[in-house]
């Protein structure tokens, strides 16, 4: 098989896989939880985790987890996974609509950064006015990073999920580059380069 | 310069450094680190880190209470006091009170209906696979009320207390044999019991003379740790320690009895040279029973009550008064003292076959065959005054304490043990001084086939000086030495509260108590929300009441005054170490609930006004205002719509 059509399917493979496991995790640790620190994982259909032991500790200072994202989210979200899953099947059978391939998964997950970092503005920051402790002040929980509360931080990160969306997305990317024939970046394996050189993948353009 | 750099050379150099490092590093390291450190069996790092003794203490100790009423646990070497489990006693700070029906239910004389919330521990025996430890129960007996309790260690609670029918208290020596299926207790203090048994026993007996009579009796334990009773003995003595034999003594049953005077006042129970060392075979028990040789009692109709005349018993005279009754690991010797003398008896079991099966007899009491002491004896050892409980370690000792003395004695055993320890049998080879007067004695698994050593704890009776002055009642306290050496090393101690008979040490590994609790099954959890119903008609008021950081839901509740409140307190917490309690103001009532516990409590509102319920536990930083309110509204003002409604979920 063609390398364009491997990586288009890889891709699919990748991107499908993904909606198996978190996108996104956070943890808090608290001096009063030793014995392990609460999570919260977000997959793209749902949220699991310490949701129950987190609100003990998070009404207590007026949040709630998961942060405020709208049900139509799990929704929309895994099926737009599924659109790029088919997109990249489309890639592999057609060899064509290779750079929309590539293109759209980087709109959905600058979208969904976006609204998830709004989402954790919302949730720093509409808390409940009738919370017992009220020192601290609006905060707003980084999408990517560390939140520190006191003694009380909370991690937040990417996780698997997003990592073989990633990774699909690279795929799809790499097969893009390689149909528009660019040159290749600095790095990549002289044969390679030697081949494009020599027209060998041409016919795959 | 060249030639003297060949690979050869190199080779050989590397090779030569790596085995002088590993030789150092093996053999010659130790011994220069050890003669440059001075042993310390006991090493504390400094500063002490965080969980230190979470991670390094090998073994749990139950500790009975004596009257305590429960069981104390603390953690082996650090001799760190972890908790007390309430049995027998109530103890509110361990949430252990007869407001939940349940408890109260297990404290209740099932033949008399009354609570009875006094106790005194003795002797906890924890349960065994083929007579090793298995960390699933620790039984434990009270002697004044005649009860057996079975502690679950995934919960560090009681789960059951069995009542024993036909006594009015004062049991002693209970055991829990080497599977788990039998236990026995024995009946110390003398009875007057019910006509069927007098007349089955056909003894002359005077309810204010006596002499009178007393029994063992045999528990049986399913599978699950229920335990029922099973059958009892009867015979003209009483019976103080027990222990259900393994090994060689398989299918045994041993008991001593100090009083064979059959007196009724201290003077006369010294009054024969000696007393007695009993032997029963338990099949024979069985075998009456199946034979229907058997009585029952009014108060016990379905325990079988065995006369001693039916049974295959024995016994050997044994010094005078004794107190220590234990088995040696193979379930070989028999050792028991003389608390009155300074003699310990070792008694070869395999001799004791032997004489049985030869009829070496010196005659006979009460029907008994009275074995000769000469052909069962291993030995007689004069080793001090007072002597009491003995153990075993895994080398080959037996560790006899001594009251009058204040010290433990170490004895290597003989036959197959001197392979062991290879030193001569039945002496002295090693002492160690307490503070004050040893009532038992511990060593982790000292008490099964699989005695784990290393450690033995002396648990005394007095501390006198060994503490800061703190009035005329003394704490007591327990001693810990080293035994992996000789002489054997006092490294700690601990100050602890009165008063301890026998221990249990379990190692760490086996016990796996849970972080939370689990009551009820999943289907429960429908019910666990928060509900209030009025029965007019019984006067009644149910509450399911959900306890959680930091509310009670409900949290205001109003009752008709002298109405009945049963309340079903359940904590929704998960989290490790958060407790909550329910307490109200001015009412008896106080309980406790461990993570995710059921509680039902039951009490009448017969108080009118305003009383507040909090929580007794620091469980968060709202904890004080974890609080609600009880309204009892005063006969003839109470009108159905003050009733307390839940909004809807």
């Amino acid at each position: 098989m063609e390398k364009g059509r491997l990586l288009s399917l890889a891709a699919a493979v990748f991107l499908l896989a993904s909606l198996a496991f978190p996108y996104w995790t956070a943890k808090m640790n608290a001096p009063t939880y030793p014995e392990q620190d609460l999570v919260l994982h977000m997959y793209a259909f749902t949220y699991q985790g310490d949701i129950e032991e987190w609100n003990l500790v998070g009404r207590l200072v007026g949040v709630r987890v998961p942060p405020p994202i709208p049900d139509a989210f799990f929704l929309l979200f895994p099926a737009s996974v599924v659109v790029l899953v088919l997109l990249a099947l489309v890639v592999a059978a057609t060899r064509r609509l290779n750079i929309l391939a590539a293109v759209l998964p980087w709109a959905l997950m600058a979208v969904v950064l976006g609204w998830g970092q709004y989402s954790l503005y919302l949730f720093g920051h509409n808390l409940d006015p009738e919370r017992p402790l009220r020192y601290f002040d609006t905060f707003t929980p980084p999408i990517v990073g560390v939140l520190t509360l006191g003694k009380i931080k909370t991690y937040h990160y990417p996780d698997v999920g997003t990592l073989l969306f990633g990774i699909g997305t690279g795929l799809l990317v790499v097969n893009a580059w390689l149909q528009m024939g660019a040159p290749l970046p600095r790095g990549w394996p002289r044969k390679r380069n030697k081949d494009l050189l020599e027209g060998r993948y041409a016919s795959s353009g | 310069m060249k030639a003297l750099l060949s690979p050869k050379l190199v080779a050989a150099l590397l090779l030569g450094l790596l085995s002088g490092t590993v030789l150092f590093g093996l053999v010659l390291g130790p011994v220069v680190q050890g003669a440059a450190t001075p042993p310390n069996p006991y090493e504390r790092p400094y500063p002490m880190p965080h969980q230190f003794w979470a991670q390094n203490d090998e073994f749990y100790v139950f500790a009975s209470g004596g009257q305590q009423g429960g069981l104390y646990v603390y953690g082996v070497p650090s001799m760190k006091y972890l908790s007390e489990i309430p049995i027998f006693v109530e103890d509110q700070a361990w949430g252990w009170v007869a407001e939940d029906t349940e408890i109260r239910e297990m404290l209740t004389n099932p033949w008399t209906g009354k609570l009875i919330t006094r106790g005194d521990t003795h002797h906890p025996s924890a349960s065994k696979t083929n007579g090793v430890y298995d960390g699933r129960w620790v039984f434990i007996n009270d002697k004044q009320h005649a009860r057996i309790a079975r502690v679950d260690l995934d919960t560090f609670r009681t789960g059951q207390i069995l009542w024993i029918p036909n006594t009015t208290g004062g049991v002693h020596g209970f055991n829990v044999g080497p599977d788990t299926k039998l236990a026995v207790q024995n009946f110390e203090h003398e009875q007057y019991p019910e006509e069927a048994i007098r007349n089955h026993l056909g003894l002359d007996i005077d309810p204010i003379q006596g002499p009178y009579v007393a029994g063992v009796a045999g528990i049986k334990i399913a599978d699950d740790g229920t335990m029922s009773n099973a059958w009892q003995v009867w015979g003209p003595w009483h019976f103080d320690m027990a222990r259900i034999g393994w090994g060689t003594s398989d299918g045994w049953l041993i008991t001593t009895a100090y009083n064979t005077e059959r007196a009724t006042d201290p003077i006369g129970m010294f009054q024969r040279d000696q007393d007695y060392l009993f032997f029963w075979n338990i099949a024979s028990i069985e075998k009456a029973i199946a034979e229907k040789r058997y009585v029952t009692t009014q108060q016990a109709p379905d325990v079988p009550v065995v006369s001693w005349k039916d049974v295959e018993v024995y016994v050997t005279p044994i010094p005078l008064n004794p107190h220590g009754l234990d088995i040696s690991p193979t379930g070989s010797y028999i050792l028991t003292s003389g608390k009155a003398t300074t003699l310990v008896v070792a008694v070869d079991f395999g001799k004791v076959l032997q004489a049985i099966q030869q009829q070496k007899v010196i005659g006979e009491d009460y029907g008994v065959k009275v074995l000769d002491p000469d052909a069962v004896r291993a030995a007689t050892m004069d080793l001090g005054m007072g002597p009491t409980h003995i153990e075993f370690d895994d080398k080959g000792y037996a560790y006899v304490g001594f009251f009058v003395d204040s010290d433990i004695k170490k004895v290597p055993l003989g036959g197959s043990y001197q392979k062991l320890h290879g030193q001569t049998p039945w002496k002295v080879v090693d002492v160690l001084p307490t503070h004050y007067a040893v009532g038992h004695l511990v060593i982790p698994g000292g008490d099964t086939a699989m005695p784990y050593g290393k450690y033995i704890i002396s648990m005394n009776k007095l501390t006198k000086d060994t503490f800061l002055n703190h009035g005329p009642l003394k704490t007591e306290n327990h001693e810990l030495f080293t035994i992996g050496q000789t002489p054997a090393l006092m490294v700690d101690q601990m100050a602890l509260g009165p008063e301890t008979h026998y221990s249990q040490a379990l190692p760490v590994s086996l016990v796996k108590p849970r972080v939370l609790h689990s009551y009820g099954d999943a289907a429960s959890l429908t019910s666990r929300q928060p509900s209030v119903a009025y029965d007019y008609d019984a006067k009644e008021v149910r509450v399911t009441m959900s306890v959680v950081r930091s509310f009670f839901t409900p949290g205001v509740l109003t009752v008709p005054q002298g109405w009945t409140v049963k309340a079903r307190l359940i904590s929704g917490e998960t989290a490790m170490d958060i407790s909550h309690g329910f307490a109200l103001d001015a009412y008896n009532v106080t309980v406790s609930m461990d993570p995710g516990e059921v509680r039902d409590i039951e009490f009448v509102a017969d108080k009118a006004g305003v009383h507040w319920y909090y929580c007794i536990w620091f469980c968060s930083e709202l904890h004080m205002e974890m609080r609600g309110r009880m309204v009892v509204v005063p006969q003839g003002e109470w009108t159905p719509d003050m009733e307390t409604v839940l909004p809807s979920a």
